[in-house]
Order: C-alpha cells, then sequence, then structure tokens
C-alpha cells in the first residue's frame, strides 16, 4: 500500500515538472523576444528627439509610438522639428524627386495622431495626387504613397493642374505591374530582392481579401520570400529579415510558427534575433550596433508583438481613431469623468503636481503642453460635442 | 492485442491525458512573457558602439549641412568651403566598410534614395565584383579597394594632381525618359567636363575636387548630405538631377574605372588618380558601373 502511494506521488511530481518545463521552455523563447523589445525601447527612447529624416527619424517615431512606448518628448519635439522642416522648405512637397519623403513623414505624424494635412499650413498629401511626381524614384513612390495613404484611409486630395491624378487604383497597377517574372520585387534587378519584395506586400496587406489580382501576386510572392530563406531561417541582412516580418504580420501570418519560414528549425523571428547586439541590432552578422537596421528591427518587433497580441497591424491604424484613447483617467479613480477635469485644472494652477504620464495623458490636443485648452476638449467630450 | 488494451486501459488512458496536458501547458508557457531566462539566442557577441557620435540626429546639424550647395555663376565660395569641412569632421566617425550606411539602397532608409553610389548588400559582393573589374585597373588603387580610405584634415603641402571628368552621355541614348523641361541642357556627346587635370591637396575626398572643380568652371553642382551614406550624396550636376532621365537614373563616380561603393565623402583621392562623373540611365549598369549598386 505505501509503495503504490509513493510511486504515484513520485509519477505526479515528475509530471508535474514536465509542465513547467513544456511551459517555460516556450515562454522563454518568447521572453527573449520581449526582453529585446524592451531593451531597445528603453535604447532608443534615450536618442536625441527623432528629426525628419530616414535615419534618426520617422522609424524611430512609428516604431516607438507603435508600441505605445512614444515619449511626450519625442511626441511633442518631433512635431515641432516637423514644423520647422516644412517651414523652411515652403512648401508642401518635400523632395524634388522623391515622394517617399512625404510619404514616411505621413505615416510618423499619422501614428503619432497628427494632422498630416495642416503641418505649418502646408497639406502633405498634395504631393501625392501627382501621380507622375509619386512614380519618379521607381518603385518605392507608389509602395510607400499606398501604404501612407492606407494608414487611416486618407482621402487622395483632387489637383487638376497635374498632368495624371493619383488614384489607389493605379497605385496598385503600378506596383502589380513591376512584378518581376519570378514574382517578387527589387529596386533595378531582375531577381526578386527579399526587403522591396517585404515593402510591396506591405503596401498591397489592406487589398489582400477584396482584390483578387492582388491576393494572387501577394500569395506567389510570400511563396518567393520563403524558397529565398536561408538555413538561418532569414537572409542577408537583418533589414531584409525586418521587412519581410512586417510584410507578414501585415497579412496576418506569424514569422515565427508559420511552417513556410520555418528553415532547419530556424524561424524569421529567430533570424533577427541573431543580429542582436547590446542595445540594437547589426546590419550583418557579427558587426557592431546599426541604427538604421536597429530602428527596422525594432518596429519588425513591434509588428510582431502586436500580430501575437491581437492588435491591428503596423501600418493598419485605424485603431488610433478611436477618440476615447485620448481621453485618460488623471485621477486613477477608475473612472472619465468631469473629476479628471478638475484634477488637470489644479495641475495647471500648480495645486498638485504630476508624474510625467500624468503629464502625457493630459495633452489632450497634442500640441506640447497641458493647459486650459485640454480641460475643454476633455469637457467637449464628456458631454458629446467632440 | 485487445486484451493488452483492456489490461492496461487505464495506463493507456492516463498517457494521453498526460500528452494532453503537456501540450497545453506548453502554449499557456506561450503566453506567458515573464518567466525565467533561458538564452535561446546566442546572439552577436560584436560590442556596441555610442550611438550618438554617429547619429546626425540634431535639428542644427541637419541645417547646416542638408541645404544644396547650388553653384551658379554668381555664387560665392564661403558656404561650400564650410560645407566641406563639415562633411570632413563626420566621416572622421566613422572607420567601418561600407555595408553598413551605404549598404542598404534599397531597404527602408534608403527607400527614399536611389542605389547610386550606394552598395546595397554585404561585403562579399563588393569582393567578388572586385576580381572582374581587376584587369582595368591601375595600380595606383590599393587592395583594400572595398574599404573606403576616410578623408583626414586637409594638409597644404603636397602638390598632388588627378584628373576630373564629368559626362551625361548616356542619357543621348535615353531621350525619350527625359524630363521634358531638361531636353535643352544636354551638352554635346554628353561631355559636362572633359577629363582634366586638377590639384588637390592630400586628405581630399573625391567629392571635395568635384566640388572645386564646379566652383571653379561655374558648373552647376547640387549635393546634400546624407546620414544613410555617411557622405554627401551628388543629386544634381549641370542641372542634371537624379530621376531626371527616369527612375533608374543619376550619378555614379569611378576612380581608374573602378565604381566604390560608397560615398563620394569617402574616398580619399591618390596621386594620378583618374575620377570620372557619370550620368547613368539603368542602375549604373550602362556605365560599367552596376556591380556598385549591389546587384
Amino acid at each position: 500500500m505505501k509503495s503504490k502511494v509513493t510511486k504515484i506521488t513520485a509519477l505526479l511530481t515528475a509530471f508535474i515538472l514536465c509542465i513547467i518545463g513544456t511551459m517555460s521552455v516556450n515562454a522563454s523563447a518568447n521572453s527573449e523576444i520581449f526582453d529585446k523589445f524592451n531593451e531597445t525601447s528603453v535604447h532608443l527612447s534615450g536618442l536625441d528627439t527623432p528629426i525628419v529624416s530616414s535615419i534618426g527619424g520617422e522609424w524611430m517615431i512609428i516604431g516607438l509610438s507603435r508600441a505605445d512606448k512614444i515619449s511626450y518628448k519625442f511626441k511633442s519635439g518631433y512635431y515641432k522639428n516637423v514644423e520647422n522642416y516644412v517651414k523652411n522648405k515652403g512648401s508642401a512637397q518635400l523632395h524634388r524627386s522623391k515622394s517617399t519623403d512625404n510619404s514616411r513623414v505621413i505615416i510618423a505624424l499619422t501614428s503619432i495622431g497628427k494632422d498630416v494635412t495642416d503641418v505649418s499650413g502646408y497639406n502633405l498629401l498634395e504631393p501625392l495626387a501627382d501621380f507622375n511626381y509619386v512614380k519618379k524614384q521607381g518603385i518605392n513612390g507608389p509602395v510607400w504613397a499606398l501604404t501612407a495613404l492606407d494608414t487611416v484611409n486618407y482621402q487622395i486630395p483632387v489637383n487638376y493642374n497635374v498632368a495624371e491624378q493619383t488614384t489607389r487604383k493605379k497605385l496598385i497597377d503600378y506596383i502589380l505591374n513591376n512584378c518581376l517574372d519570378d514574382g517578387g520585387w527589387a529596386l533595378s534587378a531582375n531577381a526578386a530582392e527579399p526587403d522591396i519584395t517585404g515593402m510591396a506586400i506591405q503596401s498591397l496587406a489592406p487589398y489582400y481579401k477584396t482584390d483578387d489580382a492582388v491576393k494572387t501576386a501577394v500569395d506567389r510572392a510570400v511563396n518567393v520570400l520563403s524558397n529565398l530563406q536561408n538555413r538561418n531561417g532569414g537572409y542577408s541582412d537583418c533589414e531584409s529579415c525586418a521587412q519581410v516580418i512586417t510584410a507578414l504580420t501585415g497579412l496576418g501570418i506569424n514569422p515565427h510558427t508559420d511552417e513556410r519560414f520555418i528553415k532547419n528549425g530556424n524561424s524569421l523571428i529567430d533570424a533577427l534575433m541573431s543580429f542582436s547586439v547590446e542595445n540594437g541590432f547589426s546590419h550583418v552578422l557579427k558587426q557592431k550596433y546599426d541604427q538604421i537596421a536597429t530602428e527596422q528591427a525594432y518596429y519588425a518587433l513591434v509588428s510582431y508583438i502586436r500580430l501575437i497580441e491581437n492588435k491591428t497591424s503596423l501600418y493598419d491604424m485605424s485603431d488610433l481613431k478611436d477618440k476615447t484613447d485620448v481621453f485618460k483617467d488623471i485621477n486613477s479613480d477608475g473612472i472619465i469623468n468631469v473629476n479628471d477635469c478638475t484634477y488637470i485644472q489644479k495641475y495647471i494652477v500648480k495645486l498638485v503636481t504630476f508624474t510625467p504620464q500624468q503629464i502625457n495623458d493630459s495633452d489632450c490636443n497634442c500640441d506640447g503642453c497641458v493647459d486650459v485648452s485640454d480641460v475643454t476638449l476633455m469637457q467637449k467630450y464628456l458631454v458629446h460635442l467632440y | 492485442m485487445y486484451n493488452f488494451l483492456k489490461e492496461h486501459k487505464l495506463k493507456i488512458i492516463s498517457a494521453f491525458f498526460a500528452v494532453a496536458v503537456l501540450i497545453a501547458a506548453f502554449c499557456l508557457g506561450g503566453r506567458l512573457t515573464d518567466s525565467s531566462p533561458k538564452t535561446t539566442y546566442s546572439g552577436n557577441a560584436a560590442v556596441s558602439q555610442t550611438i550618438k557620435s554617429e547619429t546626425v540626429s540634431n535639428a542644427g546639424d541637419e541645417k547646416a549641412v542638408n541645404g544644396s550647395s547650388q553653384i551658379s555663376e554668381a555664387e560665392t565660395k564661403e558656404s561650400l568651403i564650410s560645407k566641406s569641412e563639415n562633411t570632413t569632421d563626420k566621416t572622421q566617425n566613422s572607420t567601418v566598410v561600407s555595408q553598413q550606411k551605404t549598404s542598404d539602397s534599397s531597404s527602408q532608409q534608403n527607400k527614399n534614395q536611389t542605389q547610386q553610389q550606394a552598395d546595397k548588400s554585404s561585403q562579399k559582393k563588393t569582393a567578388t565584383n572586385f576580381e572582374t573589374s581587376s584587369k582595368t585597373r591601375q595600380d595606383s588603387v590599393s587592395n583594400e579597394k572595398s574599404k573606403p580610405a576616410e578623408p583626414q584634415k586637409q594638409q597644404d603641402n603636397s602638390k598632388l594632381t588627378c584628373t576630373v571628368s564629368i559626362n551625361c552621355g548616356t542619357i543621348i541614348d535615353n531621350m525619350s525618359m527625359l524630363d521634358s523641361d531638361k531636353k535643352g541642357i544636354v551638352p554635346k556627346n554628353g561631355w559636362i567636363l572633359k577629363p582634366e587635370k586638377v590639384t588637390f591637396n592630400e586628405g581630399e575626398s573625391a567629392f571635395d575636387i568635384l566640388q572645386k572643380v564646379c566652383r571653379e568652371k561655374s558648373i552647376h553642382m547640387e549635393s546634400s548630405w546624407t546620414p544613410v551614406y555617411d557622405s554627401a550624396y551628388i543629386e544634381g550636376i549641370n542641372n542634371i538631377y537624379e530621376f531626371d532621365c527616369g527612375d533608374r537614373s543619376g550619378w555614379k563616380y569611378c576612380v581608374n574605372n573602378y565604381f566604390p561603393n560608397y560615398g563620394c565623402s569617402r574616398y580619399a583621392v591618390k596621386k594620378n588618380d583618374i575620377i570620372e562623373w557619370k550620368y547613368t540611365c539603368d542602375s549604373g549598369y550602362d556605365i560599367g558601373g552596376g556591380y556598385a549598386s549591389g546587384q
């Protein structure tokens, strides 16, 4: 009798240990990713305030804001930089031949809830109405114009003065027509390049379910990317991995668990992590920290985390349109009501001090300061006038 | 067989149950994110570098160097000199091979840049293409071709000469692609500057030489400092700009028939170098420099 009990107890203990073991194996794999995400979030947040630039600029803003990690300082500081930049340009068109400058800034501003149609009085969407201008630099133009426009379903401004008016259909057709024979996309080569292919897929993702031609092209391209994947689960550099990850998550495909993207037991996420260095990522293996690689790898991670947390994809910013997000429970009493307005007013007249988080949450109109206009906006919201 | 099953029914059922529970536990574990750290990834052991010294992240910085250095007949030289100094300062920071900054023309950062003057992929491509062009190389170019030799602060002792030329002849074969408002400004045979001997100081870059020569000859030239390439980027010469002749057009430079896959601020000119600025209408392939695009 005694030996039987001992036997059962032993078996049960061993079994429970197995359960804990299997749980931690999977959890630690994911915890590794989250640790990296946190480390890079902290590092990026500690850099200088982003400017209008492909490095140290929009991609940092986009990554951090989509991760819900963007600081008040970055949001307002970056916006001021954009205002000055556009004012100095003296035009809504930010580059003589590259519409991608406009598209990139549009995506970043949208991610922080700013109005792209009025930046120092300029409408940044306007230049995208000129289809010849959008096409001028090649595939990147239409790809990024489409991605930018579809963040929150912007209407393309109509411009009767341009030779050819841009439409979404023209953008999609251009992208599909410039697909290479092998089913992928490239800048100027004849063979698919993973990063450009990834970007093209990102732009077409919103049309996957509704447009047959898009679906066919995207399915084929996904296949191409799977075939190009090397034994480490990735491609020749960090950025290519990042772009493919972002593309797949945009389609709702999990780049860590989808069979098509596991080679030799290595997933795309594993491959991305292989470029991990202190504080960020390197461009190629065994090299040091690289800012471009870090920014892209970071937002790729963000896109992956958004997928597993059931949030909208990186570039689907419809989640930001909910106004209720703007108003927070400042006094932490569990309800958003007039008492929060009063609390902000107390802060304004210095009767109470706020934590940085509270300051951030109180800037309802995102104009960079907490004042009576924020309180008024919140009051309007509470009486359903906003 | 049936008897066996009957006998050990309990054990079999509990075995299946155990497996099912383990699978559930595995999935549950996947949802957790705060369990004990286990090194699943063997990441790079490389040391990080202080990013602040690299990142051009000050609005002030950007303003100082990102403007055009357009030269017209009437313009003064002061602003150009200061820009060139800024350029030299910045290039002193990077000691690393072209791969990272310059090799991302197709990556997102560079999605708004063409692949002109930039290598898209890693070093291995440079090495391979180096072999194929070795026949046309001259001895004055070192074997470390793929590494940019960062220009030093200028020393004004030595009297050194090199040859510089600027040509946009490929446009003539592609007139249908040329922007209509540029049709009148393409010179005969494409020569904007026929090969000319130029004296330079040790430590000057290919960019410095171009600036100097354009200034002296009153040739329009516009460039911008591009953090992504950690170099000046030639936007236009003689009012002929990148993308003016199709989406694969722009300026490239070669030295002794070799196209460095990094920006012109990062090439330190050597005695007797033959520097040629060529306008391509096909990502470099029509001027013998397709490999420098990283293809």
